[in-house]
């Protein structure tokens, strides 16, 4: 870590003004959404810094850059759900609990594609105590 | 596709395109014409009020920390870019939106995260070294004419590519087009 930097500070006084106080008060907790702009589902486990790796068409997985104690897998993006809803017939919104949409997607797709889901399920129902529902709809 | 696109507007309800910015910075112009320092040479990118919202509202503070250290600072110094994320992308009634984003890529100095072991005041950012081998990657959606270009939807680390040097791995199978690469002072 670099902490010694003089603009850190001021980083960090505009990052509590940008959250406000309010914001400022609010904790993570794991998510799962819909990204309407860029047409994906956002699975994620933690909040940290992260990078993708691209698995295909479908699938990317998300690790921490920084992983303490265990696994690095923080979360995962399903892309082109429109595309992808289409070929397992289900419509957007229809499905919201993650694991029950993974479980669709390795039961209808091919089975590279389903290999992946199925992994991806049995991670994310390791990892997480509660079912992650996917909010549809974007915050207004 | 009618079905999908019926469905979907009437679940998302509202207009998609943008609802107002919280904020607006510069980054390079698509335009690779433009020397990077001439008047002209950049264009406005916002950050979506909704996507500020969600932000803030769901902790996601390590994209916000990444945006006020990383992205808006930093876009200027893109080295990268890209268009088209050539996959299915469904936006707007567009099946074949993903011709619409824009990827800016660059190796930042530093990364950012928000430290979760400290209260919202001092010690609540960590900056590290940029992670080694990644480059930051910033996707904006492209609006339709207006004075701003477009918004940034999307940001995060990906392997860099051994053969392009600033750009992500397998940049030619993720994405559509370069549109341009500079290299900076």
């Amino acid at each position: 870590m670099i902490n010694n930097i003089p603009d850190l500070q001021k980083l960090q006084d505009e990052f509590l003004e940008f959250l406000g106080e309010e914001g400022a008060g609010k904790k993570f907790k794991p998510l799962a959404y819909y990204d309407e702009q860029l047409d994906c589902i956002r699975v994620l486990t933690k909040d940290c810094s992260v990078f993708e790796t691209r698995i295909d068409e479908y699938f990317t997985i998300l690790d921490s850059n920084y992983p303490k104690n265990g696994d690095k897998l923080v979360g995962f993006t399903i892309k082109g759900v429109a595309h992808l809803f289409r070929q397992i017939d289900v419509e957007i919104g229809q499905i919201t609990n993650v694991t029950d949409l993974l479980d669709k997607i390795a039961k209808s797709m091919p089975s590279a594609v389903s290999v992946i889901a199925t992994g991806l399920k049995e991670r994310l129902e390791k990892q997480e105590a509660e079912p992650l529902e996917v909010e549809w709809e974007e915050a207004a | 596709m009618q079905g999908v696109s019926t469905i979907s507007d009437a679940i998302l309800g509202k207009s998609k395109r943008s609802s107002g910015y919280h904020s607006l910075f510069d980054a390079p112009s698509p335009d690779s014409s433009m020397p990077l320092h001439d008047e002209g040479a950049v264009v406005k990118l916002g950050l979506r009020n909704n996507l500020y919202c969600r932000m803030v509202d769901k902790g996601l503070q390590t994209d916000i920390s990444q945006f006020l250290g990383i992205l808006r600072p930093g876009i200027l110094k893109a080295v990268h870019l890209f268009r088209d994320l050539k996959r299915g992308c469904y936006f707007d009634g567009d099946m074949g939106s993903s011709r619409d984003v824009y990827i800016y890529t660059w190796k930042p100095q530093y990364d950012c995260e928000r430290n979760w072991e400290r209260g919202a005041g001092f010690g609540c950012l960590l900056r590290h070294p940029a992670p080694n081998k990644k480059v930051f990657v910033v996707l904006v959606r492209k609006l339709d004419g207006g004075d701003v270009f477009g918004t940034v939807e999307r940001w995060n680390w990906v392997e860099e590519d051994t053969r392009l040097p600033g750009a992500p791995k397998e940049y030619d199978i993720r994405y559509g087009k370069v549109i341009w690469s500079k290299h900076h002072d």
